[in-house]
């Protein structure tokens, strides 16, 4: 159901986010709102709706808008379905096939006042069982909040204090690019990226919010030290100020909303040339656009910043220029966005343009995307002493169709991706899925393949995936596969899924046949 | 005195002799208290004490000998099983100490933990020992299929100068039950440092003293199976598991409920 650039894949820390929404039990609040209002993946109503209802705090309206998105409307529907319900305890557990096993477990204990969660991965080829683990305990007590294990902190636009996954360039930026990140959380990423392990405290205030964190890190076990990072952040109904300060970089950020209007930056300071993102949002139903501009430098950006980037890495150094547009008329949505950066250390100059329409007719979805990208010839050292060119140009045109009816849907995908200016390549990708709902049940079932030129021009279309997933499937060479998803609601709140994929290493039916497989247990009680 | 390398196993974990005609699974849906230390989730709705013991050789061989015994006891917090294994023979001898826990958290939510003190001696070598955490769960998702998982091993022990790994293990298993006398379960065992393999088992019930299991398992393609019989308040069980190029591993096990 979520419309995404397979290419533009949504990170599995924004799907673990969206589970945890999901799961709660308070039902729809401005609080819950507000945490739908980062997720990146919904569509350009629904966010104007939802700030809208944040402001006027007519939620009711929003509950029986028919303007919402599918998406918006099964998340508000969960929400809704789960109000009241005392789970306080859920476990989840994901085990993927997929060239090696991966396991992710996932249990929240949740009370009024307390909160704690554990999230444990081992992955592929891990000799650990818990490999990467996260845990922590929250409570909360009036205006105060205290976090004891592991959290994240991310402030502003993330040059100094980030998320765990970066901020993603492309139409749904439109959306997002002048918001800013969430403040204290409790960890709940996969990566390990941007975790902070030890202890932190909230505290509103009339004069804003304060937070203050400590954490135990080092590389090792005589190397450890204590980081200590503050925050503190101001609102009211049009103003957002806030300061950022960590061991050897301290930010100041704002956003600002006036009326149809809405700027906001961030502006870091360390070593060297301070770092900078600004940008400005026009709304005026039924457009949007918004320009940014970044002027990053490694020495000014904090240890855990994340913000949008091109590059990123060790020499994180560039300048860039972002603009989008979204329009609306009669059934058909047209989103633009274009990017042009400059990496400083490197020399490499590039650009990014992006168009698509949507169109919907009665049960019908039309989509077309056409996307350009280029960038200065560089050689990128992969493993050394193995160096390889990066690709300098690449187009892609997606076409795709989709019919929906209560209980079943169907869609098909083509695309056609060229690469390179001297030598070209190009590919063809086509992709048939079918789905059902039952009462009890899901089928999905799905076909693609592509005959592929290149490596470079390779193709990617969505997996079939499991709650909790949003992988997408790569055709690097001419390949075909098939894959099939079920999923079974057991009980209450509690569901089931199981999923295969079939690989055959060439477009004929004879071909040698890779498995891939996963299975999905999730429960409330 | 001299220091030499122990090259550790334990991989022969604590097994009941109807767990072992299930497909060799280890999660201990049908609650035998020999299989509680492995999966200590499954204590948490005994209510009487218990005492059983096994015997048995891995594909005939004396070598490969293993002999355990657990008893259980219940209590208002929980209930807890203690329990001793060893393997092998005097030239080379596991042993493996167990303590567990087991308790209901939340109607259909069982939990447990196992602490297993590990103990290797090989004459003329030495004699090494560590310890190993083990979690466990079981959920009734519904009033026909359960889910119950264990992580063995999961602070990562290792034994000996040369700190080998014990293994570590990943089990997660489904069974469904369509009727009282009948369940089928399918056990998936993921061992971090190999491939995993799938197991599956089948349990039938004709009579009230008699209990039939058989079962299979995928990665050394063993076919098993279980009698289990009860007669005047002791079960006597016998198990068998053939394999196809090693030959056939037997174990026969007891256990006697010692009141409430």
């Amino acid at each position: 159901m979520i419309s995404q650039d397979e290419e533009d894949g949504i990170h599995e820390d924004e799907i673990i986010l969206l589970d945890d929404i999901l799961s709660r039990s308070t039902g729809l609040t401005h609080q819950s709102l507000e945490d739908i209002l980062t997720l990146t993946f919904l569509e350009d109503e629904d966010y104007d709706l939802i700030r809208k209802s944040l402001e006027t705090r007519e939620l009711l309206l929003l509950k029986r808008s028919n303007e919402v998105s599918t998406v918006a409307k099964v998340i508000f529907r969960a929400l809704q379905r789960n109000k009241g319900i005392p789970h306080k305890i859920r476990i989840q557990q994901i085990v993927s096939m997929t060239d090696g096993m991966r396991y992710r477990w996932k249990g929240k204990m949740k009370t009024l006042t307390q909160e704690a969660s554990v999230l444990s991965i081992r992955n592929r080829y891990g000799l650990d069982i818990l490999g990467d683990h996260s845990i922590y305990i929250q409570h909360k007590t009036g205006n105060s909040r205290w976090i004891v294990g592991d959290h994240q902190m991310a402030f502003g636009f993330g040059l100094v204090l980030g998320k765990p996954f970066p901020e993603r360039k492309g139409w749904s930026t439109v959306n997002t690019g002048t918001s800013v990140q969430k403040g204290l959380k409790g960890y709940r990423s996969s990566t390990g990226m941007n975790r902070t392990r030890g202890i932190a405290v909230e505290q509103k205030t009339n004069y804003g919010t304060i937070v203050f964190s400590q954490d135990l890190a080092g590389e090792n076990k005589n190397e450890k030290r204590n980081y200590y990072r503050g925050a503190w952040q101001y609102n009211n109904a049009s103003t957002l100020i806030g300061t950022v300060i960590a061991s050897k970089t301290q930010s100041i950020y704002g956003s600002f909303d006036y009326g149809n209007i809405s700027p906001g930056g961030e502006i870091s300071f360390g070593v060297g040339s301070p770092s900078i993102i600004f940008g400005l949002n026009f709304r005026i139903r039924p457009f949007k656009y918004i320009i940014q501009y970044r002027d990053i430098h490694d020495k000014s950006i904090g240890k855990m910043g994340n913000p949008m980037v091109e590059w990123r890495g060790s020499d994180l150094s560039e300048k860039g220029l972002f603009q989008g547009a979204y329009i609306r008329t009669g059934k058909t949505r047209l989103m633009i966005y274009a990017d042009m950066f400059q990496h400083y250390t490197r020399e490499i100059n590039g650009y990014e343009l992006g168009i698509r329409t949507e169109t919907k007719i009665q049960k019908h979805k039309i989509v077309f995307q056409v996307k350009t990208e280029k960038k200065d010839e560089t050689n990128d050292v992969i493993y050394a002493p193995l160096v390889m060119p990066t690709l300098r140009k690449k187009d892609g045109i997606k076409l795709e169709h989709q019919y929906d009816k209560k209980t079943w849907r169907t869609q098909v995908k083509y695309q056609f991706i060229r690469t390179g200016e001297i030598e070209i390549h190009h590919s063809h990708g086509l992709d048939l899925r079918f789905q059902i709902y039952g009462k009890y049940y899901q089928l999905e079932l799905d076909w693609m393949g592509a005959e592929v030129d290149h490596f470079d021009s390779r193709v990617y279309f969505w997996d079939v995936n499991l709650p909790g997933e949003m992988l997408t499937r790569m055709l690097a060479h001419s390949s075909h596969s098939q894959g099939i998803k079920v999923l079974f609601d057991v009980s209450n709140e509690s569901k089931l899924g199981v999923k295969l994929r079939f690989n055959y290493s060439a477009l004929s039916f004879s071909s040698p046949i890779d498995i891939m497989g996963g299975l999905f247990i999730k429960v409330a009680l | 005195m001299s220091a030499a390398y122990l090259w550790a196993a334990f991989e022969h974990p604590f097994l009941s002799p109807m767990n072992a005609g299930l497909g060799m699974s280890h999660i201990n849906f049908n609650r035998n208290i020999l299989g509680s230390i492995m999966d200590p989730s499954s204590l948490a709705m005994g209510n009487r004490i218990r005492f059983a013991g096994q015997t048995g050789r891995r594909f005939n061989l004396k070598p490969l000998s293993h002999q355990s015994f657990v008893g259980g006891i219940p209590s208002r917090w929980g209930s807890f099983a203690t329990g001793i294994q060893t393997f092998g023979i005097k030239q080379y001898k596991e042993s493996t100490f167990s303590i567990a826990f087991g308790r209901q958290i939340k109607k259909g939510f069982n939990g447990g933990v196992a602490i297993n003190a590990y103990s290797l001696s090989i004459p003329n070598y030495g004699s090494a020992s560590t310890f190993g955490i083990s979690l466990a769960w079981q959920v009734n998702l519904n009033d026909n299929i359960q889910w119950g998982t264990i992580l063995h091993n999961m602070n990562g022990p290792t034994i000996g100068k040369s700190e080998d790994s014990l293994p570590q293990l990943i089990l997660t298993a489904l069974s469904f039950h369509p009727t009282k006398r009948i369940s089928v379960q399918i056990e998936w065992e993921q061992d971090t440092v190999f491939e995993g393999q799938l197991k599956s088992g089948f349990s039938f019930q004709p009579k009230t003293w008699l209990t039939l299991h058989s079962g299979f398992v995928s990665g050394t393609g063993q076919v098993t199976g279980a009698i289990g019989v009860h007669f005047y308040k002791v079960n006597i069980n016998y198990a068998m598991a053939n394999h196809p190029h090693l030959g056939p591993s037997h174990w026969m096990g007891f256990t006697i409920p010692l009141g409430k």
